[in-house]
């Protein structure tokens, strides 16, 4: 039995090695001009923590919090109606219309963005495209699926007699919401946004293409360091920040996560 | 009613873009207007004549199909391993197998950039194959764990004791069982291999490029409506797959949301 | 050859020189690109009588000219749209580019500065260190650099030829960018030394982004 995972091993190890690269280049010396680094250093971790590429994080940290700020309240209801729809059909439809962005792929959202926001479709009173609002708006809408599955499903586990007993002793839809719906269905809340957090944490395609240069979160951050200035020494260090800061969060997840659930 | 307005806005929020887009791809002109002045299929045409897409599809084509098809037993095993095996280290198991996903992909294309530089693997795709499966592994995992969790083991005892081997028992009761599982399991693999994008523009070259690197230089570069046509055509290529498998297999089911 | 490209019907004074740019008339026009910095780098360093080696003289020339730079490109396709829209008329971009847009039918007139030559952009081809197919790769730049090629290049492309025997259009020739004689590369346009940018050019990055692009 337990050899059934040595395949899976394989994969794991394929994965670790690469990570492992990364981990090497960061303290090794970046040579300006050249692939090859230098010796041992910790030059590239002190670069990371400067003025500017913290400031990198910071913008990434606050565009990443008010994303999923947004990405909730706008997935909430659609989560709520996919999970309580009676209709087959509406829920059928609510899937499908949800799911088929996701699988579209990144480059084909960001570009539909692109063109709504660039005064393609409306002229806008202020710019949009190349702004943090344009930036805002697409990663909004590139998180809302996730989010809205995982509500849905979170939703889905709160047993509806709770709702009906709460309805049968007076309290009218808004407060059932608020005092049993709401809090019972919080678990998937918090796992919901912590997870939509730590992943626009790392968005890539959004900010590059609808950023334009202005707007840049981590991950540009790397990519222009590694595939632009050539630095991958200072890439890698920078790319471990990421990584950290991904691990960080969602051990807070796994830990809130941990707790038993209302069933 | 307010609550339907406000999700039919929503709704139509997530929507509008995809709409744009099919739209914008009928466009005669390079320089975009909607309402369109007129209809035309002429990015199309170059979309589907462009060699770097042609080249870029069936890189894409090649990668996506060796992922997922190396991913779906490496992952079935794991799952199985997993649920039965009474592994102590099982939470260990899990996490690491899940690992991938928590990895920014940035740090995952450069590492495997890195990597494939050491190896002297730069130009094959063998490290682009190897990477999709590593990021391809926790869906097909995970799809298929839910269906060998709620696989009723007495089925197969019953076959065991009525003398079928155990690799008849798998081939005949455990796999026909694990059906749902394994086709959400591969259909996620082929979405996500065939949509992953991050990583893979660490580590490809001109040669090797999957195609939404190469639509990621085309809009870099061109600001004509090409990416729009290539884009309608990945969309109805994707409704249509979502489609059929909640027709067939019934998305709800996949997501847990039929209780 | 990186040199200033602007569309007269939206801007309307004449630019003749690198330093237009700087005219108060010009603010909150201008677009310039963030991935690569050397060349109005180079140019402010010029104006104050250094070079791409000595580039910290011309920083402070630079961040007079932030007030005027209204968005910075990180793709083509980015400065082609802030162009078409009249966004960003004025820019700093590559000839080739700007004659790209005119094929478009947008109405861009490109500019052979007067008072500092243009930038000149080389494409270059490399052979791996340790290639296998070296022979295969010196024949591939022989044809390249042959008369054929580069006169078709030149005829689709509107750039400049590296091998003076190709033949140039009538229309294009003196068009900048366009370079016929070694005399020509040196009097309408500026080589960077190719070591100091290459080893130069993350630095110049980051003061670029720190002090010009960021807000």
């Amino acid at each position: 039995m337990k050899l059934l995972l040595l395949p899976s091993l394989v994969v794991i190890a394929v994965f670790a090695a690469a990570l492992g690269g990364l981990f090497r280049y960061s303290v090794l010396e970046f040579v300006p001009g050249s692939l090859t680094p230098g010796g041992f250093t910790l030059a590239n971790f002190r670069a990371v923590v400067s003025a500017q590429y913290l400031g990198y994080v910071w913008d990434t940290v606050v565009l990443s919090a008010a994303t999923t700020v947004l990405t909730l309240v706008a997935s909430y209801p659609v989560a709520y109606a996919l999970a309580r729809t009676p209709s087959r059909a509406t829920r059928s439809w609510l899937l499908i219309l949800t799911l088929a962005p996701f699988f579209t792929g990144a480059i084909v959202r960001t570009y539909a963005w692109i063109l709504v926001l660039g005064n393609a479709v409306v002229t806008w009173p202020i710019p949009m495209l190349f702004t943090e609002r344009g930036v805002l708006i697409g990663l909004v809408h590139f998180s809302m699926p996730t989010m809205i599955l995982l509500l849905a499903a979170a939703i889905s586990h709160v047993d509806p007699a709770y709702e009906r007993a709460a309805a049968s002793l007076g309290a009218r839809p808004g407060r059932v919401f608020r005092r049993v719906t709401l809090p019972l269905s919080l678990p998937g809340i918090v796992s919901g946004s912590l997870i939509v957090f730590a992943w626009t944490l790392s968005a890539f395609p959004t900010p590059e293409l609808l950023g334009g240069g202005r707007v840049k979160m981590i991950a540009n951050g790397v990519k222009d360091l590694a595939l632009d200035s050539f630095n991958w020494p200072g890439a890698a260090a920078f790319a471990i920040l990421a990584l950290g800061l991904t691990l960080g969060l969602l051990s807070v997840v796994g830990r809130l996560a941990a707790r038993p659930a209302p069933e | 009613m307010i609550g339907r307005v406000v999700i039919a806005l929503l709704v139509a929020f997530m929507t509008l873009p995809t709409v744009v887009v099919v739209i914008a791809s009928f466009n005669p002109t390079a320089i975009m207007s909607v309402p369109p002045a007129g209809l035309s299929l002429r990015w199309y045409v170059n979309a589907l004549t462009y060699p770097q897409f042609r080249r870029a599809a069936v890189n894409s084509l090649v990668a996506t199909a060796a992922a997922a098809l190396l991913a779906l037993p490496i992952g079935t095993a794991a799952a199985l391993a997993l649920e039965r095996g009474r592994l102590r280290a099982r939470n260990l198991w899990t996490t690491l197998l899940l690992s991938p996903l928590v990895v920014p992909g940035v740090a995952a294309g450069l590492g495997f950039l890195i990597l494939a530089a050491a190896l002297g693997l730069l130009r094959s795709r063998t490290v682009l194959v190897a990477a999709h499966v590593a990021l391809v592994l926790p869906f097909v995992a995970r799809s298929v764990w839910v269906s060998v969790r709620n696989l009723d083991p007495t089925l197969e005892r019953a076959a065991a004791s009525l003398g079928a081997t155990p690799w008849r028992t798998f081939r005949r009761v455990t796999l026909p069982l694990l059906r749902p599982g394994l086709i959400a399991g591969f259909l996620f693999a082929v979405v996500v291999s065939a949509n992953e994008f991050v990583v893979s523009l660490f580590i490809v070259n001109r040669v090797t490029e999957v195609l939404p690197v190469a639509m990621f230089t085309y809009v870099v570069n061109y600001t004509d409506p090409t990416i729009a046509a290539i884009s309608s055509l990945f969309i109805a290529a994707t409704v249509t797959i979502v489609w059929l498998t909640d027709r067939f297999v019934g998305l709800a089911a996949v997501f847990r949301l039929d209780r | 050859m990186y040199t200033l490209a602007y569309r007269p019907d939206l801007v309307k004074e004449e630019i003749t020189r690198w330093s237009d740019l700087w005219k108060p008339s010009l603010r909150g026009k201008i677009a310039m690109p963030d991935f690569d910095p050397s060349h109005i780098i180079t140019i402010a360093a010029l104006m104050e009588g250094g070079n791409e080696s000595s580039w910290q003289k011309g920083q402070e020339r630079l961040r007079q000219l932030k007030p005027s730079i209204v968005a910075f490109f990180s793709t083509d396709a980015q400065s082609q749209d802030l162009m078409k829209t009249g966004q960003a008329p004025v820019q700093v971009m590559l000839s080739v580019n700007a004659y790209h847009l005119q094929e478009q039918g947008v109405a861009v007139k490109v500019v052979q500065p007067a008072d500092f030559p243009g930038i000149v952009g080389i494409d270059t081809m490399a052979v791996m260190a340790g290639s296998k197919r070296a022979d295969a790769a010196h024949q591939l730049i022989n044809l390249v650099l042959s008369r054929e090629i580069q006169s078709q290049l030149v005829e689709g492309l509107r750039a400049g030829p590296v091998n003076s025997g190709a033949a140039v259009p009538a229309k294009l020739r003196g068009q900048p960018g366009i370079f016929l004689t070694p005399a020509e590369w040196k009097e309408r346009g500026y080589i960077m030394d190719d070591e100091v940018r290459a080893k130069t050019l993350p630095g110049w990055r980051e003061w670029f982004t720190a002090n010009i692009v960021k807000k």
